[in-house]
């Protein structure tokens, strides 16, 4: 054995030092003699059996393992032999370390293990190939788990960004994501629910009945802007925008776009396409200018058609057309669910501008613009498969809009992979009046809830930004988070559970308290992931589920039934059957005064936010003379219908997709409406009944002719006022007379 | 004569002689087969398979042999599959450390061993679920490269899914 070991040991050593680069071949040198020297000076019998050991083991290849149990001894090789260690040859250090252990004593052996113990462990995640993470995380089915699992390490915590893990938890909860393909939403529908029930007793009886009414406008010529509805799955031309024809037409889809919505959702998982980027940015700056004007034409026009002017949140405002246009493009039109996803966008940014555009916005909003037109640039932004690839933020609310916009558009340039999310308000809120708010029950109350839906939705927005480029941009990142976080936790003030006392009793102050919970939630607008959306859907079900916690509540004096309320940043109005109107303050909720007027109850009302005085004297002339008009629309069940441009109302139960294209976009318009048996073309739509202008936005149906529904601003059955100073109030009474009321004065 | 086999030899020059029906569990080795001999196979087929270490190799061929009969619910049904429990088999068949157990879903990946290998994903799954971030460093001796503020960051973020 020994001979055999030395004779091993002279050919075996050269190649060792091989293998090693630096500090190796003079350590290893330096061993291998001093381990021949301790092995001749030393106890050969030890040496023999560490061999044998090690032949049992190894085999045919022997080491010079048995080295090192002598080098142990000599102190020389003590210190140099964890630096040669290294360098050996995989089989030689197997032997070593088979021939070391019989040596150790026990508390050296425990001592290893607690040291190997950890060591043996695998960071699967990170060690296995991407794929394979990814398809260990769609293992997953907590949601909790998941986000736990973020804050793991940096790694898991961009793994963990990943879009489809989300998106799959967003189906398997049945959260209805944009586009999702999940079915109705607990969460949505749940939320639909609750506003529902709040509202409700305003306008459910007064709704004409499930009619469809679609409602086309005619836009003064000049309106360049057009954003055609393809039918689902009607593939887009990629480069829409660019080419397309001076009149755009506006296809305003209207009612709820549920399956349409559906498709495209499903679609989109596996679709999402990049579009031509830079077309786009062309478009965008030319769309700009048209739009805004246009907008304004579209406004009145609403606002005309009015009963639903809710529903005419598709009516696109210039900035809103932009922001579609601008998404559609960076989402690049070519797939439908692209453009379906820009439109939301439209649909978002709409809503808030129905009543008064006011300047801000439309600032915002081509900022909004603006910052997408890099987008193109970011080759990332359609590229994720999972990554819904839009840009443009809904602004729910105005004021935070801005700021937010800002930030996305630093945003958006720096992240790659950005994924913008267009709208994640308008699935939930569609879901939201689908499931909950039937078409028939338009009520004031789903505004409400579709403002919440809304805001929830929104919210993701900060989120997403933040995450997309968290280190890209880490400055930016945390404030986003913290920013976001903020508004989360902090339930808007202004939610006050009015009339505890009042007749709607408890349970009634519970809701309302529920759905002010919800609205809180929402302020934000924009952004979109699903990871996003997964926990703004995640704690709006959970809310919901709980309950919510009553943040405070407030006892009116009088007793009445509730049956109407509105809410924006700063009061709360409450509409009584007794026919009074009682406005408090929404951030403490103490009660401001009593609007007294209508002979009796009153119906319905709705809020009309003062906005900055920026917005230009056409949406004021339009807002004032809106009631009447929705009035008359509503009564009349009138649709116009222009050929060219058509402000199109669904029936909810009908959904379109709505895209914006360049291309033919009369003919896919006309496509569309087949499809979506909508007759959009006659004056008459083919319900002749109420319009439910977009549902799915979260706007409110007109419950009556009277009351009719405003694009609401942030929060629940507010809407944007046109730059007034002070907050006015509109209320439907039984009397049948429609009241404008200055909140402040009276 | 009894039916030709295959023969996997794994990095360490092992030898497994396996039959067809076993080794067609892998994709993969099922596809080497069928190109290779399009006519059938006639004699003892060998395969190197220098990726996986014997010990491994032999764990994946037991995982194999125990499911040469198993009918698999349709892998184009995603929902099902996700939702399905890990058979109670091959949970107690990856009852081993975490190193063999990487090592077999590596090689149930290259092997393309689908079951195999959703059974692994599932089995690090269980791991992972339910636990808090430590716990997951803990299990998983993942460093925490945070930095205070990023983590505070994340916290909040996460805020939702703790606990509560």
């Amino acid at each position: 054995m020994h001979p055999d070991t030395h004779t091993q040991n002279g050919p075996l050593s050269p190649p060792t030092p091989a293998p090693s680069p630096t500090p190796g071949p003079a350590s290893w040198a330096a061993m291998g003699e001093a381990a021949d020297r301790a092995r001749r000076e030393q106890g050969e019998p030890d040496a023999g059996q560490t061999e044998r050991n090690v032949d049992a083991v190894i085999g045919p290849r022997k080491g010079k393992g048995k080295d090192v149990g002598q080098g142990k001894a000599t102190g020389k090789d003590y210190t140099s032999f964890p630096a040669a260690f290294p360098h050996l040859p995989p089989p030689t250090r197997l032997e070593i370390l088979q021939s070391l252990l019989p040596l150790l004593t026990v508390p050296e052996l425990l001592m290893l293990s607690s040291h190997i113990g950890p060591r043996l462990k695998r960071d699967f995640l990170r060690d296995l190939p991407i794929e394979l993470a990814l398809h260990i995380l769609s293992f997953v089915d907590d949601p909790r788990t998941l986000a736990r699992a973020s804050a793991v390490s940096r790694y898991w915590h961009r793994l963990l960004e990943d879009e489809q893990t989300w998106k799959e938890m967003c189906q398997r909860h049945r959260f209805q994501a944009s586009g999702l393909a999940a079915g109705g939403g607990n969460n949505t529908a749940q939320q639909g629910t609750g506003y529902h029930r709040s509202s409700s007793p305003s306008t459910s009886a007064s709704v004409s009945g499930p009619g469809i009414t679609s409602y086309t406008h005619t836009l003064p010529p000049p309106l360049p802007v057009a954003a055609v509805q393809p039918p689902p799955g009607y593939q887009a031309p990629q480069q829409p925008m660019t080419t397309r024809p001076t009149p755009q037409m506006v296809v305003v889809p209207g009612a709820s776009t549920m399956r349409s919505r559906r498709t495209v959702g499903s679609a989109r998982g596996g679709a999402e396409t990049t579009g031509n980027a830079g077309p786009l940015s062309v478009h965008l700056e030319e769309g700009n200018i048209p739009s805004s004007a246009s907008a304004h034409h579209g406004m009145m026009a609403s606002e005309h058609g009015s009963f639903s002017f809710n529903n005419n949140t598709a009516i696109p405002t210039a900035t809103d057309t932009n922001a579609a246009n601008a998404s559609t493009g960076t989402g690049t039109a070519g797939t439908i669910p692209g453009s379906d996803n820009a439109l939301r966008p439209v649909f978002g940014v709409t809503n808030p501008q129905m009543f008064a555009a006011s300047r801000v916005e439309r600032d915002s909003g081509l900022m909004e613009v603006d910052s997408i037109v890099p987008l193109p640039a970011a080759p990332g932004s359609a590229i994720l498969p999972a990554a819904i690839v839009t840009a443009a933020p809904p602004p729910n609310t105005f004021h935070e809009l801005v700021p937010n916009r800002e930030g996305t558009a630093i945003h958006a340039p720096s992240s790659p992979v950005q994924e913008q999310f267009v709208a994640p308000l308008l699935p939930a809120t569609r879901t939201t009046t689908d499931d909950g708010a039937h078409p028939l029950l338009p009520s004031a109350s789903t505004d409400v809830g579709e403002g919440a839906a809304g805001g929830s939705g929104g919210n993701p927005f900060d989120d997403t930004t933040a995450l997309d480029a968290p280190h890209a941009i880490p400055s930016v990142w945390d404030n986003q988070n913290s920013d976001n976080y903020h508004r989360q936790q902090t339930p808007l003030p202004s939610v006050v559970a009015a009339a505890a006392t009042s007749t709607v009793g408890s349970g009634g102050s519970t809701r309302r308290e529920s759905a002010l919970n919800g609205s809180g939630e929402d302020d934000e607008p924009v952004g979109f992931s699903y990871k996003a959306h997964f926990k703004k859907s995640y704690l709006t079900e959970s809310n919901w589920l709980r309950g919510g916690k009553l943040l405070s509540s407030h006892t009116s004096h009088d007793d009445g039934v509730v049956t109407s309320l509105a809410v924006d940043g700063e009061f709360i109005v409450i509409g009584m059957a007794n026919s009074k109107i009682h406005v408090f303050s929404a951030r403490d909720g103490t009660f401001v005064k009593t609007l007294v007027g209508h002979e009796l109850g009153v119906w319905c009302l709705t809020l009309v936010s003062p906005t900055p005085p920026t917005s230009t004297r056409q949406d004021g002339r339009v807002a004032t003379g809106e009631a009447r008009a929705a009035r008359q629309a509503g009564e009349d069940g009138e649709a116009y219908v222009d050929v060219d441009d058509v402000m199109e109302m669904g029936d909810p139960g009908f959904f379109s997709s709505r895209s914006a294209s360049s291309a033919g976009p009369s003919q896919w318009k006309k496509r569309r409406m087949r499809d979506d048996r909508q007759i959009p073309t006659h004056g008459s739509s083919s319900g002749g009944g109420i319009s439910y202008m977009d549902q799915d936005e979260g706007d409110v149906p007109a419950p009556s002719s009277k009351a009719r529904r405003m694009q609401q601003s942030d929060v629940c059955g507010a809407a944007k006022g046109w730059g007034q100073r002070d907050p006015i109030v509109i209320s439907g009474g039984c009397d049948r007379d429609v009241k404008v009321w200055n909140v402040t004065t009276g | 004569m009894s039916e030709p086999k295959v023969i996997l030899v794994s990095f360490d020059d092992e030898k497994f002689p396996v039959d067809v029906q076993v080794a067609e569990k892998s994709v993969l080795i099922k596809n080497m087969i069928n190109d290779l001999n399009p006519d059938g196979l006639q004699e003892d087929f060998e395969i190197p398979i220098p990726m996986l270490r014997s010990t491994v190799l032999a764990k994946v061929l037991e995982w194999c042999e125990h499911h040469r009969n198993s009918e698999f619910p349709d892998d184009d049904d995603d929902d099902a599959k996700k939702t399905a429990p890990i058979d109670e088999w091959d949970k107690n068949f990856l009852k081993v450390d975490q190193e063999m157990l990487y090592e077999i879903m590596q090689a149930a990946n290259y092997l393309n061993i689908r079951q195999l290998l959703d059974s692994g994903c599932k089995t690090v799954a269980e791991m992972i679920k339910n636990k808090s971030p430590e716990e997951l460093r803990r299990t998983f001796n993942i460093v925490n490269d945070f930095s205070p503020e990023e983590e505070a960051a994340i916290r909040r973020e996460n805020e939702w899914a703790e606990d509560r």
